[in-house]
């Protein structure tokens, strides 16, 4: 688990990260050449239509899946040869059910501290203080499989803080939740503001609007666009963010900037 | 030696979730406990009056290893659904090695096999099984029950191996395949003995028959025709059953890194 030093959470640098695939002699860029800069404890929202490279983008910066060419540093630690550091630093949401569900809520966060090294009694501590921060504490006892979908999404996020971060993915957390549920989700979110730096890939404009500190827009596995919600309006000519989202994403607009 | 004790602590604490998750699953009991059970009463109770091979002595041995394939096919269900729920993403994430994630899944496994094979002897021995002349339970059941941990980690790794190779909706078809097979080619309840010599050797050259024989050597020293199998006999099955689970405790480690934890690329 972190230490209180990465309270603040920890800057992300990339440059070039490509990712291409290769299936049945086709070749797709899913991600190509991606320079970035995030700054320690900012909460950095990445936007794009479906294919667009988000998911992939955060697949590489969790050492989930490796980079075709160019690297990252996550906290200083280079996600292809410290894979071990980075893994020990940041952790991740999915954007799919992703909790052992025949477990209680508790159980699935003491497991998580566990597997990351945490002591029996402090993974103890950390489950009591996330279960209280996140308001799970109604459902501490019940096994995940009967949760809703948005306490499991709540559970999802719970289980990536609970070994304090100091850099959390959030793969379109809130996915298919009611407007309820994905309201209460924000609060949530919102509380992390400053404390951890934030990635977070949505579908939700309104979402990345209202949470993030800097917006990325990737198309066709680049970055077509980077800056405040006000930035990227400007950039466009647009008052509505959902109109420079569009024209950006479609490829209309000029290319990055900062 | 610090990180050898994390790397040990993550692999245990994984082994528990995979074991709270079997033993809190209804089917894992009627797969694992209720199917062998039920089997073991109704062909002893139903056919050892018509054929010895029937008889506890021979039967429960080759039940216990039939019994084994249930936990292959749940090992199976857990693998495939773990990958299918993105469960298994977030924990590649974590520090943990591939080898604890196999290392996890094949102790609870063994543990839940073996646990399954002591309750079958245990139902045996409740029934009237006590391997001897004088009418007191012999000595004899216990190695005659151990013996058989080799094929049930046999088993726990092609539960591995199919969940990580196959879908959720494929895996437990195949497994049930290799079910079939353990049924008829173990001589469980058939009189292999009786049939040709080249039916024998194709069924020597798989595990289920040798880890069956195994059983058969140590608890009553004789096959289901009457003949003696001594120690040489045992080791020599002994040998087939080790030899296959080492290889497919290899594959499966093998199935896991290259399929499942590719799967995340």
């Amino acid at each position: 688990m972190s230490t209180a030093q990465n309270a603040r959470g920890a800057s992300i640098e990339v440059q070039g990260l490509t990712k291409i695939y290769k299936s049945r002699g086709k070749t797709v860029t899913a991600v190509d050449n991606l320079d970035l800069s995030v700054g320690a404890g900012e909460f950095f929202s990445l936007l794009g239509v479906n294919g667009a490279g988000k998911t992939t983008t955060i697949k590489m910066l969790s050492c989930l899946s490796v980079p075709t060419a160019g690297t990252a540093r996550i906290g200083g630690f280079d996600i292809r040869t410290q894979a071990d550091k980075v893994r020990q630093i940041i952790n991740v949401s999915p954007q799919n059910t992703a909790v052992a569900l025949n477990l209680t809520v508790r159980e699935n966060l003491e497991l998580t501290a566990g597997l990351w090294g945490a002591a029996k009694a402090d993974a103890r501590t950390a489950a009591d203080r996330v279960i209280a921060e996140l308001g799970l504490g109604k459902t501490a006892d019940s096994l995940a499989r009967t949760l809703s979908g948005g306490w499991q999404r709540r559970l999802s996020i719970a289980m990536a803080l609970i070994t304090e971060p100091s850099v959390l993915f959030l793969d379109e957390p809130t996915l298919g939740l009611d407007v309820l549920a994905r309201r209460e989700l924000w609060n949530v979110i919102q509380k992390l503001k400053g404390r951890v730096t934030v990635i977070l890939t949505t579908h939700y404009l309104e979402e990345a609007e209202a949470l993030s500190d800097r917006i990325g827009i990737m198309a066709d596995g680049q970055l077509h666009a980077l800056g405040t919600v006000s930035e990227l309006c400007a950039l466009t000519g647009k008052e509505r963010f959902e109109d420079a989202f569009v024209e950006i994403a479609s490829g209309s607009a000029g290319k990055g900037e900062d | 030696m610090a990180a050898t004790s994390k790397r040990s602590n993550r692999m245990l604490l994984f082994a528990g979730r995979v074991l709270k998750e079997i033993l809190r699953d209804p089917l894992s009991f009627i797969f694992c406990l209720g199917v062998p059970l039920v089997l073991l009463l109704a062909m002893y109770f139903l056919f050892s009056p018509t054929a010895p091979w029937f008889e506890l002595e021979f039967l429960t041995p080759g039940i216990a290893v039939f019994s084994g394939t249930f936990t292959m096919l749940y090992m199976t269900l857990l693998v495939s659904r773990d990958r299918s729920t993105w469960f298994l993403m977030r924990l590649y994430t974590s520090p943990m090695k591939d080898a604890d994630f196999v290392l996890g899944y094949a102790l609870s496994g063994v543990l839940v096999g073996m646990c399954q094979v002591l309750i079958c002897w245990l139902t045996a021995v409740v029934v009237g099984l006590c391997a001897g002349n004088t009418g007191w339970i012999s000595w004899r059941i216990l190695p005659a029950a151990l013996c058989i941990l080799p094929m049930i980690a046999g088993f726990v790794a092609v539960g591995i191996l199919f969940g990580s190779l196959f879908s959720d909706k494929a895996a437990p078809g195949l497994s049930s395949i290799v079910i079939s097979g353990a049924g008829f080619l173990s001589g469980a309840w058939m009189p292999i003995e009786t049939l040709s010599e080249g039916f024998q050797s194709f069924c020597a050259a798989l595990p289920f028959y040798p880890a069956v024989q195994c059983g058969r050597c140590l608890l009553v020293g004789k096959n289901i025709l009457g003949e003696p199998m001594g120690m040489d006999v045992f080791r020599r099955h002994f040998v087939v059953t080790v030899i296959y689970a080492v290889v497919l405790t290899v594959c499966a480690v093998l199935a896991f890194k290259l399929k499942a934890r590719r799967e995340a690329d």
